[in-house]
C-alpha cells in the first residue's frame, strides 16, 4: 500500500468572486521511500494539494476525493493531527519559516519540548545531534545563532531539521531550493536524498523545475492546471515522456534547443478544463 | 448595500451610516431643527432654561433657544471644522512629505527638521497658543489647529513617498526619461491616496475635538454662532442641576469621534483585503 | 566585430557606502571590464552576491561608481548629469525581473507604453496611439490590449508590454535584468524567442543579466560569469559552455535535466 494515496482529488476554495476550482482531477501515489516529485506550471494547483495535506487551506474550502489517505487514516480528518507528528514541510524561504529575534535553539527546542519529555541537557544533546547530522559542520554554533546570521542554505537545513525533530517520517518540500544558489541547492538536495536513504524519509517534492526533478526524484506526478496528466519514473518521464503537455515542457527549457534555434512553446495546446482533453488550437 | 456590509463589516457599516446621517444634518439643518430661528441663534427668553420635554426634546439654553435645534445647526461648523483642518493639514503636509520622502537626501533633511520644530511643541499648546495670537473665530480656529495637525501627514506622506521611490515601475519611469514632477503626479500621488485618506478619515474625529476644545476655551467661533465645544462651555455654568445643556451637545461630540474612528479602522481594515490563495 | 563599442567598461569598481568606524567594506564589483558591441548579446550571469544587479545599475546610472570608466557608444557615460543625463539615458531599453513590479498598477497599457514616448515630446494623438499599437504588435500583443491594466494580464502578457514600452523610443541598447525568472518555464521559452527574433530585427545590443546560465546560454553571442563581484569566466558562449575554464561555471552548467547525460547516452534528452 502508497504511503500516500489520493484519487480523484478536487479542491473549491470560496472567494468574494464565486467558488475556484483550484484542484480537479489529481491522483497522487507515493510509495515509502521515494522523493516524489510533483511538477506543474503557476495554476497547476501543486501548491494547493500540498497545503490540503496539511489540512491548513483557508475556512470553508470543499476537498473532495474518492481517497485521500496518508498510511491508511483519511486525510481529511486527520491532517490537523498528523502535521507536525508525522508530516513536515518545508518551505521556500527557510527564512521566513523561522523566527527572526529568536535563537535556533529555541526554536528547535519549542518542537523536541513537544515530542520528548526529556530534561533540558538531553534535549540540546539531541539537537546537536540533529543539527550534525544534516552536515552543519558547528551545530552548537548554529544553536546559539539567531537566523540572520545564517546562510540561506544553512537555514534551509535547520528547517529539514525542525521537520526530522517532530519525528517526521514523510516531508512536503514545497520548491524548496528555488531561493538558493545551484551550489547550495544541491546540497540541499543531496541532504533530501541521503536522508531518504538513512532515515527511510518519503519525500514529496514540489517544484516547477525540471532540473530539480532530474536531480534527485525517483517518480514524478505532472500537473496541469489542476490535473495530473502523467506519473511514472523521473527517467521515464522526462526521457520518453507520453503526455504531449509534458513533451511540450520539456521542449520549452531553454538547453532543449541549440543556441540561435528557436525553443518549442505550449501555445497552441491545452486542456477543457471541464473535461481534461487536450485540445489543440487557439486557447479560448 | 451588501458590498459595503461585506467590505466594512457591521460597525463599519453603522458608522458609516452615522457620518453620512451628520453630514445630512449639517446640509439640511434648516429643514431638520424644529425651531430654526433658535438655532441660528434668535432667542426665546419666555423659555429659558425649560428641561427636556415633548416642545424641548433636549431642554432650551439660557436663553431660551432649543438646544437640538442648536445641536442641529453646530453640526454645520463642527463638521466643516474637522472636515477643513484635516483638508488644510493635506494641503500643506502632502507636498512637504511627498518631496521629502521622493528626493531624500538634503531635501529630506531640510523639510523634515522643519516638520520636527511643529511636533516638538505639545499639540493643543500650540494651537491654543496660535489661536490666541490670531483671535478667536471659525477660520483662524481651524489654521490654528491645522499647524499642529500637517506635521503627522508630512511624516506619513515621507514614509509612502520613499517606499514608492524604490518600487520598479517608478524606477522605469525615471530610466524612461520622465521628469521628477510628472512622475510625482503620476505615480506617487495617487499611489499615496488610499493610506493618507485612511489616516484623513480617522483624524476627522480627533481635529474636531480639538477644534471643540478651542471653543471651550473661548478660542472658536463666537455667539451667536455655536458649535459642540462651545455649547457645552457655555452649559457648564448651569450643570449639573441644568446637565442637559452641556450633555446633549457633548453626546453628540462623542458619537461622531467615534463614528469617524471606527469608520477610519473598517477603511484600513479593507485595504489589507482578503488573503489571496496560490496554487 | 569591429568599430566603436555600443558599450566598454574598463576597470570598474563598485563599492557600497559602509559606516563611519566600520572597516571598509569589499566592493560589490571588483575591476569589471567587457565591451558589447552593436548587435551583439553579453550575458552577465551570477548567483546572490556576485555583483551582476550593482554592475547593470551602474550602467543605468543609478549607483555611483567608485572608479573605472564607462563608455557609451565612445562618449564618457559617467560624465553625464542631470537633464542631459535623462536624455541619453532614453538610448537604453530597461526590461526588469517582475513585471507587475515594473508596470504600474494604475495605469492602462496604453498610458504604460505612451509615457515615455510623452517624455520624449511627443504628444497624444493618432500618431501615439498608432506608435503604441505598432509596439504592441512587435512584441506579440493584439492592439485591443491598450485598454487593460497590468492585473489584467498574464505574467507573460505583462513581461512582453514591459519589452514593448523599453523598446518604445527605439533604443540601441536593451538592457534585462532577470527577464524570464519571475516566469513559468512555457512562458520564458516564448520571451526569449521574441527576444531573438527582437535582436535579429532590429539589431539591438542587449545585457541580458540573470542567474541561470543555461536561460542566457541560448540567447547570449558572449558570456560573463561573475561570482562575489569577481569576474571569473568571459568568453565566446559556445566556448564557455563547451569547455568552461573554472570549476564555479562547471557547476552551474552540470546541475539539472540536459546535463544528465548518463541517462540519454551522448545527447540530452529531446522531447520529440
Amino acid at each position: 500500500m502508497p504511503l500516500l494515496e489520493i484519487r480523484g482529488l478536487s479542491i473549491t476554495i470560496p472567494t468574494p468572486k464565486g467558488d475556484v476550482r483550484a484542484v480537479r482531477a489529481v491522483d497522487l501515489s507515493v510509495e515509502r521511500g521515494e522523493i516524489h516529485g510533483v511538477i506543474g506550471e503557476s495554476g497547476s494547483g501543486k501548491t494547493i494539494t500540498g497545503t490540503a495535506m496539511l489540512g491548513l487551506l483557508p475556512q470553508g474550502t470543499k476537498v473532495e476525493a474518492e481517497r485521500f489517505h496518508f498510511d491508511g487514516e483519511d486525510l481529511r480528518q486527520s491532517a490537523d493531527r498528523l502535521r507536525g507528528n508525522r508530516i513536515g514541510l518545508i518551505s521556500q524561504d527557510p527564512a521566513a519559516a523561522l523566527n527572526p529575534v529568536l535563537r535556533i535553539w529555541r526554536q528547535m527546542d519549542d518542537v523536541l519540548r513537544l515530542h520528548r519529555k526529556a530534561p533540558r541537557a538531553e534535549r540540546w544533546a539531541e539537537a546537536v545531534a540533529l543539527l550534525a547530522s544534516i552536515g552543519l559542520n558547528d551545530p552548537e554554533k548554529v544553536l546559539r545563532s539567531y537566523p540572520h546570521e545564517l546562510s540561506g542554505g544553512m537555514l534551509q537545513r535547520v528547517v529539514i531539521a525542525q521537520a526530522l525533530a517532530t519525528g517526521a517520517d514523510f516531508l512536503i518540500a514545497d520548491e524548496p531550493t528555488t531561493a538558493l544558489d545551484v551550489a547550495v541547492a544541491m546540497q540541499v538536495l543531496e541532504l533530501l536524498r541521503q536522508l531518504v536513504a538513512t532515515r527511510g524519509l518519503t519525500v514529496l517534492l514540489i517544484t516547477h523545475d525540471m532540473d530539480v526533478i532530474a536531480e534527485v526524484c525517483d517518480r514524478v506526478t505532472v500537473l496541469y492546471h489542476g490535473r495530473s496528466l502523467e506519473n511514472g519514473p523521473a527517467e521515464q518521464v522526462l526521457q520518453r515522456p507520453e503526455h504531449p503537455y509534458t513533451r511540450a515542457l520539456l521542449a520549452a527549457l531553454p538547453d532543449a534547443a541549440p543556441r540561435g534555434e528557436r525553443l518549442a512553446t505550449v501555445e497552441g495546446l491545452f486542456i477543457d478544463p471541464e473535461t481534461g482533453a487536450l485540445l489543440q488550437g487557439d486557447q479560448p | 448595500m451588501r458590498r459595503v456590509i461585506y467590505r466594512l463589516g457591521w460597525p463599519g457599516t453603522i458608522a458609516l451610516l452615522c457620518v453620512m446621517g451628520f453630514i445630512c444634518m449639517a446640509l439640511f439643518a434648516p429643514w431638520l431643527a424644529p425651531y430654526p430661528a433658535q438655532g441660528a441663534g434668535a432667542p426665546n427668553v419666555v423659555a429659558k432654561l425649560s428641561p427636556p420635554s415633548a416642545d424641548y426634546w433636549f431642554g432650551t439654553d439660557h436663553l431660551g433657544r432649543d438646544v437640538l435645534s442648536r445641536v442641529i445647526y453646530a453640526t454645520r461648523i463642527s463638521l466643516s471644522n474637522g472636515i477643513l483642518i484635516v483638508g488644510f493639514s493635506l494641503l500643506i503636509g502632502l507636498p512637504i512629505g511627498l518631496a521629502a520622502g521622493y528626493f531624500g537626501g538634503w531635501v529630506d533633511e531640510a523639510l523634515m527638521r522643519v516638520t520636527d520644530v511643529f511636533l516638538a511643541f505639545p499639540a493643543l499648546l500650540l494651537a491654543v497658543l496660535m489661536a490666541a495670537a490670531m483671535g478667536p473665530g471659525f477660520l483662524n480656529s481651524v489654521i490654528a489647529v491645522a499647524v499642529t495637525w500637517w506635521p503627522w501627514y508630512a511624516r506619513l506622506a515621507r514614509a509612502e513617498g520613499m517606499v514608492l521611490r524604490g518600487q520598479p515601475y517608478v524606477e522605469a519611469a525615471r530610466l524612461a526619461g520622465v521628469s521628477h514632477p510628472r512622475i510625482i503626479l503620476r505615480h506617487i500621488l495617487p499611489a499615496t491616496g488610499r493610506p493618507l485618506t485612511v489616516q484623513a478619515a480617522l483624524d476627522v474625529g480627533p481635529a474636531l475635538l480639538t477644534a471643540a476644545a478651542l471653543s471651550f476655551l473661548g478660542l472658536g467661533v463666537l455667539p451667536p454662532d455655536a458649535d459642540w465645544g462651545q455649547m457645552v462651555d457655555a452649559g457648564r455654568k448651569f450643570f449639573p442641576a441644568r446637565w442637559w445643556y452641556s450633555v446633549a451637545p457633548g453626546l453628540t461630540i462623542f458619537l461622531v469621534a467615534l463614528s469617524f474612528s471606527v469608520l477610519g479602522d473598517a477603511l484600513r481594515d479593507r485595504t489589507k483585503g482578503p488573503s489571496r490563495a496560490s496554487a | 566585430m569591429t568599430g566603436t563599442p555600443m558599450l566598454e567598461v574598463r576597470d570598474l569598481v563598485i563599492r557600497y557606502r559602509s559606516g563611519l568606524f566600520a572597516p571598509r567594506a569589499k566592493p560589490a564589483v571588483n575591476g569589471a571590464s567587457f565591451q558589447l558591441m552593436p548587435g551583439e548579446t553579453l550575458g552577465i550571469v551570477g548567483e546572490s552576491g556576485s555583483g551582476k544587479t550593482s554592475l547593470l545599475r551602474a550602467i543605468l546610472r543609478l549607483l555611483p561608481v567608485e572608479s573605472g570608466s564607462i563608455e557609451m557608444s565612445g562618449q564618457d557615460w559617467l560624465a553625464i548629469k542631470g537633464r542631459s543625463l535623462r536624455q541619453a539615458r532614453q538610448a537604453i531599453g530597461v526590461v526588469s525581473q517582475n513585471p507587475f513590479l515594473s508596470l504600474s498598477p494604475r495605469l492602462s497599457v496604453r498610458e504604460i507604453l505612451a509615457e515615455p514616448l510623452q517624455a520624449a515630446g511627443q504628444s497624444a494623438g493618432a500618431a501615439l496611439n498608432a506608435r503604441i499599437e505598432t509596439l504592441l504588435g512587435d512584441c506579440g500583443l493584439p492592439a485591443n490590449f491598450r485598454d487593460r491594466r497590468a492585473r489584467e494580464l498574464s505574467g507573460g502578457q505583462a513581461q512582453r508590454v514591459a519589452i514593448a514600452r523599453a523598446l518604445a523610443l527605439e533604443p540601441q541598447l536593451l538592457v534585462l535584468d532577470e527577464p524570464t525568472s519571475a516566469l513559468d518555464v512555457s512562458v520564458q521559452a516564448q520571451i526569449l524567442n521574441l527576444l531573438a527574433d527582437l535582436k535579429q530585427q532590429r539589431g539591438l545590443s542587449m545585457l541580458f543579466v540573470t542567474h541561470n546560465l543555461k536561460v542566457v546560454a541560448h540567447i547570449a553571442d558572449r558570456l560573463m560569469v561573475m561570482r562575489r563581484g569577481d569576474v571569473v569566466e568571459l568568453g565566446a558562449t559556445e566556448r564557455i559552455v563547451a569547455a568552461p575554464a573554472q570549476d564555479y561555471t562547471r557547476q552551474l552548467l552540470s546541475f539539472g535535466l540536459n546535463a544528465k547525460t548518463h541517462w540519454a547516452k551522448g545527447q540530452g534528452v529531446q522531447a520529440r
